[in-house]
């Protein structure tokens, strides 16, 4: 019955498509027209093929336990990098902003086994009110890369570094200016993570306030506030609350009060808290041309076995310009107690092991986990700085033409002697190492190797040490040459360092080269680059290191001897530029580790680099 | 349908997200070329820091009492239409969580993909996943409890917990095939509209259960300014042989629905209705059959005058075997565990949800057509728990709504229902159910020529259940609910807010407790006398419409009078950046 008063009806009926029927495609498309929103890709492809040969290295993994193929063919040299970087920026005339990038990877296995598609490290909103009193910025998301101040959120710069061996963020497509750069700034393309810190959470930031006011505000995570979930649930809290308010005077002077405040529990009932507090005043100004910058504050670790104590933190750099001083130079001091622990500032922590333990539950259970970073008195870099210590740094530099001489000098000491161990930084074949061992520490024959992120350390003990009266001191001078020879308006640059640095128990006014330091480590590195076209470099490369400790460091208990290695490597290389952001990289390496001493330490081989990387 | 990637786990999926990425770097360039290629979407980060306490924790060495999670998320919409009759659609979600570094912690999945079209200028059609309803007795996302007037700073989150459960007004996310066709005539008829669909509601297990599909067909006819109709029919049914199991169900409903208005010159008078009839077969694993059939009505008279009121009155019958699973399954599933706290005491109780849990907990909501009855809690709602077209129902509903035409400073409504049960569950005696509720907008900002927007909420219910009987039998159930909301905009575009929302319940019940084929079959004794506070607190600075930031404090005081151990706090501070673009 229906069926026929439905054909009746259109029997008697011209009939149209409805209207709606016609339009309903455009009516009901949510996303017709692009409403306020910019969209842009951008990123890179980067194929990396890695090799690598051992030679010995059965005898080198015993004690471990750990096999590492004699050859590994990798696409990829083990960290987590994309081979494809997609970033995708969206802005909004309302004036927020999102970007995030996709990380792809494929390990080329010969199936569709492994491949990644996934965030690669950022998701992040941006929102910014403008307002008659000042600019409000509100992030949120992560990772943002961040800094607030030398003591409470940063990182230490890097210079005096070798580039040969290329890193995963660099360009492409620009060999001539990368070494021209390094050749007249003495800086290296640094990826962010090298200059700041991850955070994620939400960031509040006012600019341009009255009276030259700005402040931030931090919330959320840093790389360390991560729980180990096989111990404690994620959802435990570990956070930072951090911030900076900071005055701008006269357009140059900056004076500014930092915070940063840790918290982790130890248990998802009633936890008892751990984290560590601190406070500073940083500043930088100007007495005519002679810049004067540094930080002072207190700082302090509590946690259920660990009472709370403040000690001070006190950093001052003054920069003389060669007006003043014929050379321009930079002297800086110093002095932070052990109990002013951080562990995303810029200098490292060497007194409160239970700081790497936060949200591990407690450090019983967080025996087994890996130690990321040396836990020692390190030796450190020119510029760099550790609590419990206190020191003076010292650059200069001359320069004739195109031969630029770079000098630096360090001398520090502990305030306190807190334990028998030294770490000491294998330079020379420390990205080697950090791929044979990921992120490990106790490794080696001797379990006495670490690897953190593309570097490795060596832990040497002192075992007759006696930490009551005897504090560490520290010494150390680099030295930088850098010469740019040009043939033909063709560039050939070379680029020389070196480092001598010991480890005693008194002071001395510069680095012991005697059996009288309880380390002596020394490095070496000679690279020249040739500019053969303007698309072509060759390459070469050799370094040494010597790590040498005296007879009061732990001997071998076969031969009696103590720690002796050398560290050498050479190799060469060619980079192409297809185009302006396209380049084609291949690094070839021979490299040698051995310890005369210790005898089960020795591996050398070979390490291969392919690198095909474009920009768009 | 559903493409779902975690890392590494699904090689043919990424693949697949591989492909669509590297479509949609080169559609970068196809978009500067023409406006065939656009992109939406929305994005959001939020943090929240929880504690637990109160008397349950008191003794507990085991539960967590604090919590500290966050995630940041977006989901970027790509739209193609290839031709003028085309339109691709799809949505990818990117979600990384707050404790996830380098990496770690990141889900990957598409939330939508869909395409539509017209086919030959007439016909149109939409093939991937889709929003739709149909009439409240056929095919009808139910609103779920304790909503009546929800305060401004409740509604932002729970705008999001629909958004992450696919959740449009009343209308349910499908996966299948649309078809639509419409006419128009000059006699007769205004226009005519046609649908046909078939989604899929459930995939296969082989060894449990069958393929699930959800089918049907409406007609609606616009005959003129005084009278429309329309038939629907929809079905949801198994297909036999896609698993080894021989359990089927066949879930017919077939409904014919009117309105007849009168339109007068400051006055709309009308009277529509809906009657139909719903006819479940389960064939059980030993092959044995069991049917259930039943049949319902509504209609309501209605009036609409140029002052702004509104009223209608309206009865309705639904029959005690009526069974129309589009249409009674429940928006908030109760059986499902809270997120945060879940498990408290030492004894490792599971935590019952709250009205916390509620407006921030998204996992507590039902994404899929159920043909059992789900598990409803009296305390919430009991008089209509499956919406209009609760089984075993016969009442009358009263309405009026009041907007002030001149300033527009006001908006307000009340409405009351009384129903009975048709069938008596479990004694002779007929539950009695009683609803009043009512809501009032104040924009006082409009009354006292306040420059920014200055708004009192107001809502409130009471709910009754009475059923006369000897002392095991007799059932005496009050919930109450008030709500109250105040937003001011303190500078331009920076609110100030505040909610509460305020319940209460005692009595007793008893729990139905239904088999396979939603038979009664047991009752279960029921108890509640408790006190359930939230307050919230919070700042919000909107960018635009869809865009803004806000800063809360949630608190919830459960009071369970009964057993006062039982009785806990849950506090939140929350910080929620969210957009749509």
């Amino acid at each position: 019955m229906f069926c026929f008063f439905l054909l009746g009806l259109f029997s008697q009926n011209k009939l149209n498509e409805t209207e709606n029927n016609k339009k309903s495609i455009l009516k009901n498309q949510i996303f017709d027209e692009i409403k306020g929103i910019d969209i842009k890709f951008s990123g890179y492809a980067r194929m990396f093929v890695h090799h690598r040969a051992l030679k010995n290295f059965e005898t080198y993994d015993s004690l471990t336990n750990v096999y590492i193929a004699p050859k590994k063919l990798t696409f990829g040299d083990g960290n987590r990098e994309p081979i494809l970087a997609l970033n995708t920026n969206l802005t909004h005339k309302s004036g927020i902003s999102l970007s995030t990038d996709f990380f792809i990877f494929t390990p080329f296995n010969g199936s569709n086994l492994g491949n990644t598609f996934s965030n690669n490290i950022m998701l992040n909103l941006y929102g910014t009110i403008p307002t008659t009193f000042g600019k409000f910025t509100i992030k949120t998301g992560g990772i943002h890369w961040y800094n607030i101040s030398d003591f409470t959120m940063s990182t230490a710069d890097i210079t005096r570094y070798s580039v040969f061996t290329r890193t995963p963020w660099e360009g492409a497509g620009n060999s001539q200016e990368k070494y021209s750069n390094y050749h007249k700034l003495g800086n290296i393309d640094q990826n962010e993570r090298f200059s700041q810190q991850a955070f994620k959470g939400f960031i509040l930031e006012g600019a341009d306030l009255p009276k030259g006011f700005s402040f931030n505000f931090l919330f959320g995570k840093n790389a360390n506030n991560v729980n180990d979930i096989t111990v404690l649930p994620d959802y435990v809290p570990n956070y930072t609350i951090a911030g900076k308010v900071e005055n701008l005077v006269a357009g140059k002077h900056k004076f500014g009060i930092n915070t940063i405040n840790s918290v982790s529990f130890d248990n998802k009932n009633r936890g008892k808290k751990s984290g560590f507090n601190m406070v500073t005043l940083s500043h930088r100004w100007f007495l005519k041309k002679l810049l004067v910058e540094g930080e002072v504050g207190v700082g302090s670790f509590t946690s259920p076995t660990y009472q709370r104590k403040w000690d001070p933190g006190v950093k001052i750099k003054f920069n003389l310009p060669k007006e003043y001083t014929f050379l321009p130079m930079d002297f800086q001091f110093f002095y932070i107690g052990k109990n002013f622990v951080n562990n995303i500032g810029a200098f490292s922590n060497t007194s409160i092991s239970q700081l790497l333990f936060l949200g591990r539950s407690d450090e019983t259970n967080a025996a087994s986990s890996n130690i990321l970073q040396p836990f020692a008195s390190p030796i450190i870099n020119v510029g760099f700085a550790t609590n419990n210590r206190w020191g003076i740094h010292y650059n200069t530099e001359f320069e004739y033409k195109a031969l630029k001489l770079n000098l630096g000098y360090s001398i520090s000491q502990e305030l306190e002697n807190l334990g028998s161990d030294i770490s000491v930084n294998h330079r020379i074949n420390g990205v080697m190492f950090s791929r044979l061992y990921f992120f490990q520490a106790n490794k080696g024959p001797y379990e006495r190797f670490g690897t953190f992120f593309r570097g490795a350390y060596e832990i040497v003990n002192v075992p007759g040490l006696d930490t009551t009266t005897t504090n560490k001191s520290f010494n150390t001078i680099e030295f930088q040459a850098k010469y740019d020879l040009k043939i033909n308006k063709r560039h050939l640059y070379f680029f020389y360092y070196t480092s001598l640095n010991s480890v005693q128990n008194k002071l001395a006014a510069g680095p012991l080269f005697s059996n009288k330091a309880w380390v002596r480590a020394f490095y070496n590195e000679l690279e020249v680059y040739a500019e053969v076209f303007p698309k072509l470099h060759l390459s070469a490369y050799v370094g040494l290191e010597q790590i040498m400790g005296n007879m009061e460091t732990r001997l071998n208990t076969e031969t009696l001897k103590p720690v002796n290695q050398l560290n050498y490597a050479y190799g060469f290389g060619i980079d192409y530029d297809i185009a302006k952001n396209a380049g084609i990289y291949i690094r070839q390496r021979w490299f040698h580790h051995e310890d005369k001493n210790f005898i089960k330490e020795k591996l050398f081989g070979t390490e291969t680099e392919i690198e095909l990387k474009v920009f768009f | 349908m559903e493409l779902y990637i975690k890392n590494k786990k699904s090689a043919k999926s990424t693949s697949f997200i591989l492909l669509i990425l590297f479509v949609m770097s080169s559609l970068n360039t196809l978009q500067a070329q023409s406006k065939r290629v656009s992109f939406s979407g929305a994005a959001r980060s939020v943090m929240y820091y929880d504690n637990l306490g109160g008397e349950i924790m008191n003794g507990d060495t085991t539960s967590a009492d604090k919590s500290f999670n966050g995630y940041a998320l977006l989901d970027l919409g790509v739209n193609v239409n290839p031709n003028k009759t085309t339109h691709i659609e799809t949505v990818l979600r990117l979600r990384s969580t707050l404790g996830g570094f380098w990496g770690a912690g990141v889900n990957l999945e598409v939330r939508k993909l869909l395409v539509e079209g017209i086919i030959a200028k007439k016909l149109k059609y939409k093939f991937g996943d889709f929003n739709f309803n149909l009439t409240p007795y056929t095919f009808n996302y139910n609103q779920e409890e304790l909503s009546i007037n929800e305060p401004g700073i409740f509604q932002d989150y729970k705008e999001i917990l629909y958004y992450d459960n696919l959740i449009s007004d009343t209308a349910w996310r499908q996966q299948g095939l649309m078809l639509d066709f419409g006419l128009e005539a000059e006699k007769a008829f205004k226009s005519m509209d046609f649908k046909a669909f078939i989604t899929r509601t459930r995939s296969a297990n082989i060894a449990a259960f069958p393929d699930r599909f959800f089918s049907g067909f409406h007609w609606k006819m616009n005959q003129s300014k005084y009278f429309s109709m329309g038939v629907t029919l929809v079905d949801l049914f198994d297909l036999a042989a896609t698993s080894k199991t021989d359990y089927k169900l066949n879930n017919l409903v077939t409904t014919l629905n009117f309105d007849v208005k009168y339109p007068m010159e400051k006055m709309t008078v009308g009277l529509k209705g809906e009657a139909g009839l719903s006819r479940s077969d389960y064939t059980n694993a030993d092959k044995t059959v069991k049917n259930l059939s039943d049949y319902f009505y509504d209609a309501t008279l209605y009036a609409k005058t140029d002052l702004g009121i509104k009223a209608a009155v309206s009865f309705n019958q639904v029959g005690v075997n009526f069974t129309s699973a589009g249409s009674q399954s429940k928006r908030m599933n109760w059986d499902a565990q809270p997120t945060i706290f879940n498990e408290v005491t030492n004894d490792v109780v599971s935590r019952n949800a709250s009205l916390i849990d509620i407006y921030y907990d998204e996992t507590l909501y039902n994404q899929q057509i159920q043909q059992q009855l789900q598990t409803y809690l009296p305390k919430y709602s009991n008089a209509l728990p499956y919406g209009p077209a609760t089984p075993n129902r016969r009442g009358l509903n009263v309405k009026v709504d009041y907007t002030e035409a001149k300033k527009e400073f006001i908006e307000t409504g009340i409405s009351y229902s009384y129903l009975t049960e048709i069938v008596g569950s479990g004694s002779f005696n007929l539950k009695q159910f009683t609803i009043l509720n009512g809501y009032a907008n104040f924009h006082l900002d409009k009354l006292i020529k306040y420059d920014k927007k200055l708004l009192v909420t107001l809502g409130g219910q009471l709910e009754r259940t009475t059923r006369n009987g000897l002392k095991f039998s007799a059932i005496q159930l009050n919930s109450n609910l008030i709500e109250a909301g105040f937003e001011i905009e303190i500078f331009k575009k920076f609110d100030l807010l505040a909610g509460v929302k305020w319940f209460m319940a005692d009595g007793n019940e008893f729990l139905e407790i239904r088999n396979n084929y939603n038979e009664l079959v047991d009752f279960r004794q029921y108890n509640v006398d408790e006190r359930n506070v939230l307050y919230a607190g919070g700042l919000k600075y909107r960018f635009n419409e869809d865009i803004f930031v806000t800063a809360q404090y949630i608190h919830n005081d459960i009071n369970i009078f009964a057993a006062s151990t039982n009785s806990y706090t849950f506090n939140r501070a929350m910080l929620l950046f969210n957009m749509k673009f």
